[in-house]
C-alpha cells in the first residue's frame, strides 16, 4: 500500500470518522491562557456587558416613546432596520460574553463585546434621534447624537 | 485574520492587519471633521467641522467624499 499508513475504510459513513476524530486527543495540548489577560477578561466582560445592556434597554425605551419612529439614518426605511440593530446588539453581546468568560485566552470574545457596545451606542443614538423628532427638548443636541455613531 | 487561534498567520498578514487598522482610523478621523452634512445623516450638519485647509487632504486620503 502506498504511504504505509492505516487503510481508510471507505464503506463507513463520514460521521463515524468525524466522531472518531473528536475522541482522539489533540497532538498539542490547549494553550494555557496568559494570566494577565485571563484576570482582565471577567471584569472587562462585566463592564461591557452591563454598559451594553443599559444602552440597549435605554434605546428600546426611547424608541418606544417616539412611537417607533424611523430615525433620519440614510439607509433606514420603516422600523425593521432598528429591529436589526437590536437583534445584532443582543446576539453579539450574548456570544461575546460566553466567549470572553469561557475562553479568556482568545481575543474574539472581547472583540465581540466591543462590537456589541458600538452597535448598542448606534442604536441608542438612533433612538434618541427618533425621539428628538417628537420631543420639545432632548439631553443631547441631535447633531452630536448623529455625529457619535457616524 | 486571527481566526481560529487568536494569532495572525505570518508577517504579511500582520502588516495587512496594521494597514486595515490605520485605514479605519484615518477614515474615522476624516468623517469626524468633514465639513457639511454627515454621511449617514444627511439632514444634519457636522457639529465639529475642521478648517478646509487640513480637513480637505484628510478627507481626500480617506476617500470619504
Amino acid at each position: 500500500m502506498l504511504g504505509g499508513g492505516p487503510r481508510t475504510d471507505l464503506t463507513r459513513p463520514a460521521s463515524t470518522a468525524i466522531f472518531a476524530a473528536a475522541r482522539t486527543p489533540a497532538r498539542s495540548p490547549p494553550e494555557r491562557p496568559n494570566p494577565t489577560i485571563a484576570a482582565l477578561a471577567r471584569p472587562f466582560a462585566t463592564v461591557l456587558g452591563v454598559s451594553t445592556s443599559v444602552m440597549l434597554v435605554a434605546a428600546l425605551l426611547l424608541w418606544a416613546r417616539s412611537g417607533f419612529e424611523t430615525p433620519p439614518y440614510v439607509f433606514m426605511r420603516g422600523p425593521w432596520p432598528m429591529v436589526a440593530f437590536f437583534a445584532t446588539g443582543v446576539t453579539q453581546l450574548a456570544s461575546g460574553l460566553v466567549l470572553t468568560i469561557r475562553r479568556p485566552d482568545l481575543p474574539v470574545g472581547p472583540l465581540g463585546l466591543l462590537f456589541a457596545a458600538i452597535v448598542s451606542l448606534g442604536a441608542l443614538m438612533n433612538a434618541l434621534l427618533a425621539f428628538a423628532e417628537q420631543a420639545a427638548s432632548v439631553p443631547l443636541p441631535p447633531a452630536w447624537a448623529a455625529w457619535l455613531p457616524s | 485574520m486571527v481566526f481560529p487561534d487568536g494569532r495572525v498567520r505570518g508577517p504579511v498578514w500582520a502588516v495587512l492587519l496594521g494597514l486595515s487598522g490605520l485605514g479605519a482610523a484615518v477614515t474615522a478621523a476624516a468623517l469626524a471633521v468633514m465639513p457639511g452634512p454627515l454621511v449617514l445623516y444627511p439632514a444634519l450638519d457636522n457639529p465639529s467641522p475642521a478648517p478646509e485647509s487640513w480637513a480637505g487632504p484628510l478627507v481626500g486620503l480617506a476617500g470619504a467624499r
